[in-house]
């Protein structure tokens, strides 16, 4: 493993973007918007307001939509990494392990993770919502030389010696998308999953050891109500 | 009971009192009477004096009882005991008050083993401690030693804060030491006193509603007063302008109006009698133009002009003068500037404009005229005849007839019936009595001559009956110019030697053709050019008497296009308002958008609802690809990736 600190990518947006500013991201979205706006289509019949103020409405509906784009990254990527039947035997190993011995999964050859993710900003007056707009993040990554590090049975830690990852951000019912950023390609990267993210582990029977045991299909009989006599008895 | 074991008696008030210790107290005075008595009586007295004195034992016990009973019905569960606080009324809560009180002793009887002959007597005992607490403040109390059953001025910290309104002290004794004399004495005292914090007063306020106006401006007062006070006054600086009543729970003062007096501008102390004040500003008068109106504008030495019109309030006083030549005076109201109408008389200043003015700076100017000359026209000839007078040739076209009305103004040598007047006009041609203008012309009245035209000596021509003409009444038919303009002929008037003189007319801004006809036939046009243009200037000027006839020259200037001369105009107006609506505009689209902005802010928000991730499923099964290798990690602070080798199960 190279020696020189990975990149370590907290949010989708550090991911693509590294560190731009979350502002010139909305005025690329702006300057994407169909030509109505967002606002001005969805609430012209209840508000007559002036289209600088509509371009000031949806500018506000950007930033918060593009708040979706600072979701952490390591999250998703880790559960979906915990759902490998691989993964999830060794997480039954760290727990089976009484010297808690961390657990490495590598992961050789590129594999592909897309995620889609409907989000929606919902725009209210005085508490009363007068419009729901809709968008769409869908983000994917190609890994490369994925190692996983398990400890009991919850992986903390991810490395990748290659991540290839684009995204696209898109408005519901607009096909033009309003953020499309060039594919990076990132060597090394370094995401620490906090909190760790549990693996539905299996349970793994050691050699010379009884399996474990089975849950009976019985169920214990239910105690008696105060006062009432138990018809079982 | 006491040490002796003997039942005690109570005293001081209000005692506890028993039957059977008023019983004992009428025994006991009947006993001290009768060692009083003892060494006296005989002893052989004795039976019949035990009869008596068993006699007025009874009476006194019987007086005895009703006289102590009485009271005590009447203050039927009054506490034991007094308790005084000083102060027992505060308008403020003090740090501290003092405490005065006395508590009941109660009379106890020892044997005085002094007494050579054992006999009982009775001591007075006091309880010691009395504690007195403040009801309804946990904790706060005073444990106040006795002196005899009495303490005074005993110091008593309030706490902090302590509300208006009445706080009572309740006083309780303490149990007695047991090893003292008064151990296990039935004391009673709970005397309790009230100490009453008055509520803090309402301050003296005054409002004014408007805080400025003018002299005469009404304005309201309301406010508060201590509610000590029923009534106050309204004071605008010392002046009494009003009163009003205060209301005796909250010391609100009903609204007093009252019109501002005649003060002089400035600030000003308006107060109540009961402390309460305002200052109220009386604003500076606006300054006041200096004016002057006349009317009428014109007219001749003598008639009467009314002038008013205003002047700085400071004037006071206003003088008219026309042409230097003061004429009248006036008041100038204090308050408005405004002075007259007052009548003057148009001095002997000389002709044409003068200029009128007052002292205070305004200017006014009155045209001076002469004295409207007799109009000859119309004329009304009444039918005449002049006898042998003959016109040779018969009648002459133009000639007038008896009774014949000539019009068209001057008529310059009336004639008379059956005159011969050549060409029908006869200059110079004079009536007695009748004034004509031109003076003497040819064909003068030359008595026994016979001259067409002239008067026949004897001939009965009435003088000619002529109202007054203004100048330039007259119109002169068909004295139109090139643009169908119509002209009055000059005016003309008398002098007061006699001539008739003409007045110049105004000809500034005519054309050539127009001057011709507003010359007409009294004047004439000195420099008749034919060019096209309009008169920039005159000789002589405007308004100048000269003789009938005379020249007047003009100069004309070119005519500038009317079309030209309004498109810039149109243009720049065009523009401004152009301009002008575009900056409304603009302003009107800021101010909106500033609205929208702040409601932007203040009522929208914009929430984030985001839903789960889809991931991309990927089956439970083992990935051909996945490797499982082997690390071990002992440190969990920094996780070290080390492959050791394939341990894939």
């Amino acid at each position: 493993m190279p020696t020189t600190d990975p990149t370590s990518p907290t949010s989708v947006l550090a991911l693509l973007c590294g560190d731009a500013d979350k502002d010139a991201v909305v005025a690329t979205m702006a300057r994407q918007l169909p030509d109505e706006g967002l606002a001005a289509g969805r609430t012209r019949h209840r508000f007559d307001l002036t289209r600088v103020t509509y371009r000031l409405l949806d500018s506000r509906i950007l930033e918060v939509a593009a708040g979706s784009l600072e979701q952490d990254v390591g999250r998703p990527l880790a559960e979906w990494l915990g759902t490998f039947r691989n993964l999830r035997e060794v997480a039954a190993r760290t727990m089976a392990d009484p010297a808690g011995d961390d657990e490495v999964v590598t992961l050789t050859d590129p594999h592909p993770f897309s995620s889609t993710q409907r989000t929606q900003v919902s725009l209210y007056v005085r508490d009363e919502k007068v419009a729901t707009i809709g968008f769409r993040l869908e983000l994917e990554m190609k890994l490369g030389g994925v190692a996983v590090a398990v400890r009991r049975a919850a992986i903390e830690e991810v490395r990748c010696s290659v991540v290839k990852a684009s995204a696209i951000f898109t408005l519901d019912d607009y096909p033009k998308p309003l953020w499309k950023p060039e594919p990076v390609a990132l060597p090394d990267v370094h995401v620490a999953i906090r909190p760790p993210v549990g693996v539905p582990y299996l349970p793994v029977p050691r050699s010379g050891e009884a399996s474990a045991p089975q849950r009976t299909t019985g169920r214990p009989p239910v105690p008696a109500k105060k006062g009432v006599a138990d018809p079982t008895e | 009971m006491t040490r002796s074991g003997e039942p005690v008696r109570t005293l001081g008030y209000p005692a506890r009192l028993f039957p059977g210790s008023l019983v004992r107290v009428a025994a006991l005075v009947a006993r001290r009477r009768q060692r009083g008595r003892g060494s006296a009586l005989a002893a052989g007295r004795a039976g019949a004096t035990v009869g008596r004195l068993v006699a007025r034992a009874a009476s006194v016990t019987v007086i005895g009882t009703m006289v102590l009973l009485g009271p005590l019905g009447q203050v039927e569960g009054r506490a034991a005991g007094s308790l005084v606080v000083t102060p027992s009324t505060a308008t403020a809560p003090p740090d501290e008050v003092t405490l005065s009180g006395e508590c009941p002793g109660i009379e106890v009887k020892v044997e005085d083993i002094e007494v050579e002959v054992a006999e009982q007597s009775y001591v007075t005992r006091y309880p010691t401690t009395l504690r007195v607490t403040l009801v309804g403040q946990p904790g706060v109390f005073e444990d106040i030693a006795l002196d005899d059953g009495k303490f005074t001025d005993e110091t008593f910290d309030l706490p902090d804060g302590l509300p208006p309104g009445d706080h009572t002290f309740a006083a309780q004794l303490l149990p007695e030491p047991s090893d003292s004399e008064t151990a296990g004495l039935e004391f009673e005292c709970d005397p309790t006193t009230t100490l009453t914090i008055l509520p803090p007063d309402v301050p003296a306020t005054l409002e004014l509603d408007p805080e400025r106006g003018d002299v005469g401006a009404t304005v309201t007062a309301t406010g508060t007063c201590p509610t000590s006070f029923e009534v106050t006054d309204v004071r605008f600086d010392e002046a009494v302008v009003g009163s009003a009543t205060v209301d005796s729970s909250t010391g609100v003062l009903s609204a007093v109006e009252f019109p501002i007096p005649e003060v002089d501008p400035g600030s000003h102390a308006v107060s109540t009698s009961c402390g309460g004040q305002a200052p109220f500003e009386v604003p500076p008068p606006p300054a006041i133009p200096a004016t002057l109106e006349l009317d009428p504008v014109g007219g001749v030495v003598g008639d009467t002009v009314t002038a008013r019109g205003t002047c700085p309030v400071s004037s006071e006083v206003v003088s008219v003068s026309f042409g230097g030549e003061q004429v009248g005076s006036a008041d100038v109201d204090p308050r408005t500037g405004q002075f007259g109408p007052i009548d003057v008389t148009v001095p002997d200043v000389g002709l044409g404009p003068v200029t009128v003015q007052t002292d205070c700076g305004a200017r006014q100017t009155f045209t001076v005229t002469l004295p409207t000359a007799p109009s000859t026209s119309p004329i009304t000839t009444p039918a005449t005849t002049t006898p042998g007078s003959t016109t040779p040739g018969g009648t002459v076209p133009g000639a007038t007839t008896p009774g014949s009305t000539i019009p068209g103004g001057t008529v310059p040598g009336a004639s008379t019936p059956g005159s011969t007047i050549p060409g029908g006009t006869a200059p110079g041609a004079t009536t007695p009595g009748s004034t004509i203008p031109g003076g003497t012309a040819p064909g003068a009245t030359t008595p026994g001559s016979t001259i067409p035209g002239a008067i026949t000596p004897g001939a009965t021509t009435p003088p000619i009956s002529t109202p007054p003409t203004t100048p330039a009444t007259a119109t002169v038919p068909g004295a139109a110019g090139a643009s169908g303009r119509t002209f009055t002929p000059p005016a003309e008037t008398v002098t007061p030697d006699g001539r008739v003189r003409i007045v110049v007319p105004d000809l500034a801004g005519l054309t050539e053709s127009e001057v011709i006809a507003a010359l007409g036939d009294r004047l004439t046009l000195a420099n008749p050019t034919g060019k096209v243009g309009r008169v920039s200037s005159q000789v002589p000027p405007p308004r100048t008497l000269v003789d009938p006839a005379s020249a007047v020259s003009v100069v004309l200037a070119p005519d500038p296009d009317p079309g030209s001369s309004w498109l810039p105009v149109a243009l720049v107006v065009v523009a401004v308002a152009g301009l002008t609506g575009a900056l409304v505009y603009s302003e009107r689209l800021r101010r909106r958008h500033a609205r929208e902005k702040h409601w932007l802010d203040s009522d929208v928000r914009a929430e984030l609802q985001a839903e789960e991730q889809d991931v991309l499923a990927v089956p439970e099964r083992s990935v051909a690809s996945l490797e499982v290798r082997v690390a071990v990690r002992r440190d969990p602070a920094r996780l070290e990736f080390q492959e050791v080798g394939d341990a894939h199960d």
